[in-house]
C-alpha cells in the first residue's frame, strides 16, 4: 500500500555537522495509512519520508543513502515537474551546499522505502539512518503523520 | 504634447477598467483556452459498476491521474483532495473526487478502494482494460509512462500528468489545478461554481 508522506526529527543534532528536522511543509503533511506487509522489494508497498537537511559545516556534503528496519530497501529519489508530468527517479545521492540545507519534500527530493516491513499507522514512529558522504551517520526519528 | 499624453493615458485606463469589469468570476485554476464539454468516458469504479462522467452533471468533478505505488505526488494530491472536502463541508456533497489509475497492471480494484479509504470514504476511484484508460489519457492530454527504475528495487515507476482537471456542473471541463495548487484555491473556484449553478 502506497505510504503517506512522513517527517522526520532528529534525535542528536551536530555541532558543525548534519542536522536532520521536519521539513518546512505544512504542519498536516504527512499521511497515516496502514501499509501491507509484504517483503518482497520488488512488488511491496512504498512509502516516501520527507525531512529537512541542514549542513551546519564548511565543506558541502552529500546524502549517500538509508536505511531502515521497517523497509527491506531505503533509496534516494528526486521527482521533477515538466510541462505537468511528474516523473520519479532514483539518484545516487543528495547534495546539502556548505552551511546550506536541503529540504525534502514531494514532488522534490525525497526517500522512497520500498517493501516495507510492517504497518505504518498514523502516530507510529520508526528510525532511518541516514549515511552521508563526509559526516557522521545520523539517526533520524521518523512520525507517520496524517495527510 | 502633454495633453495628448494625458488623454492617452486616460483612454488606456479606462480600457483596463471596463475589460476588467467582464468576463464573470476570475478562477484560481488554470482556466481552459476553449471551455468545451468534458470528453466523455465510462470507466469501471472499485465495486465494479461503470461510472459515465456525463452522469455526473450537476456535480463538479475533479479528476486526477495517479497510482497507489507512487510514493509522494499522488498522496500529496489526495491529501490536498480530502483538505478541499473538509474545507468544502456541506458543498462537497456536490463535488466527485476521481482518481484514475495511470497504472492498472498493479492497481487493482481491491488495492485502489483501500488505498483510497485513507483520504475520503466517497473519493471514487476508476480502472479499465489498458485500451479504456489509454483512451481517457489522450482525452485529456494525459501522459502515461511505466518506467524500468535503473537502480531501484521498485518493481517499476509510472511518469504521470500530474495536473487536477476540474468539470463544471454543466459538464464542460473549465480549469486545470497543477500539481502543487493550495487547497483552498480549489475550494474557492468550486464554491463559485456550485453556487452559480
Amino acid at each position: 500500500m502506497a505510504m503517506p508522506a512522513m517527517g522526520g526529527e532528529t534525535e542528536a543534532g551536530m555541532e558543525g555537522g548534519m542536522e536532520a528536522g521536519p521539513g518546512t511543509m505544512p504542519a498536516e503533511s504527512g499521511a497515516g495509512m496502514t501499509g501491507e506487509i509484504d517483503t518482497d522489494p520488488a512488488t511491496g508497498a512504498t512509502g516516501a519520508v520527507f525531512m529537512k537537511l541542514v549542513n551546519h559545516g564548511g565543506e558541502a556534503d552529500r546524502l549517500v543513502g538509508a536505511e531502515s528496519a521497517v523497509a527491506t530497501t531505503v533509496e534516494l529519489h528526486q521527482s521533477t515537474l515538466t510541462d505537468g508530468v511528474m516523473k520519479m527517479s532514483p539518484v545516487p545521492d543528495i547534495p546539502i551546499p556548505a552551511n546550506g540545507e536541503v529540504v525534502l519534500k514531494p514532488g522534490d527530493y525525497h526517500l522512497m522505502l520500498l517493501g516495507l516491513t510492517r504497518d505504518l499507522n498514523v502516530g507510529d514512529e520508526f528510525d532511518v539512518t541516514l549515511r552521508f558522504e563526509k559526516s557522521q551517520p545520523l539517526l533520524l526519528q521518523v512520525a507517520v503523520r496524517e495527510q | 504634447m502633454r495633453r495628448v499624453w494625458l488623454v492617452g493615458l486616460i483612454v488606456v485606463l479606462l480600457t483596463l477598467v471596463v475589460t476588467a469589469g467582464c468576463g464573470g468570476p476570475t478562477f484560481k485554476g488554470k482556466l481552459r483556452r476553449s471551455v468545451e464539454t468534458a470528453p466523455d468516458f465510462t470507466l469501471t469504479d472499485v465495486h465494479g459498476n461503470p461510472f459515465h462522467l456525463a452522469d455526473q452533471k450537476g456535480n463538479v468533478v475533479l479528476l486526477y491521474f495517479g497510482y497507489t505505488y507512487c510514493p509522494d505526488v499522488c498522496p500529496t494530491t489526495l491529501g490536498d483532495f480530502k483538505r478541499v472536502h473538509t474545507q468544502l463541508g456541506d458543498l462537497a456533497d456536490r463535488v466527485r473526487f476521481v482518481l484514475i489509475t495511470a497504472d492498472p497492471d498493479r492497481d487493482t480494484p481491491e488495492r485502489l478502494a483501500k488505498y483510497l479509504t485513507f483520504f475520503g470514504d466517497d473519493f471514487i476511484g476508476l480502472v479499465g482494460s489498458a485500451e479504456e484508460l489509454q483512451s481517457v489519457y489522450d482525452k485529456y492530454g494525459v501522459f502515461v509512462e511505466k518506467q524500468q527504475a535503473e537502480g531501484s528495487a521498485a518493481q517499476y515507476l509510472v511518469s504521470h500528468t500530474a495536473n487536477v482537471f476540474l468539470i463544471d456542473p454543466d459538464g464542460n471541463w473549465r480549469l486545470v489545478y497543477e500539481f502543487g495548487t493550495a487547497p483552498e484555491d480549489m475550494v474557492q473556484d468550486i464554491t463559485a461554481l456550485l453556487e452559480k449553478s
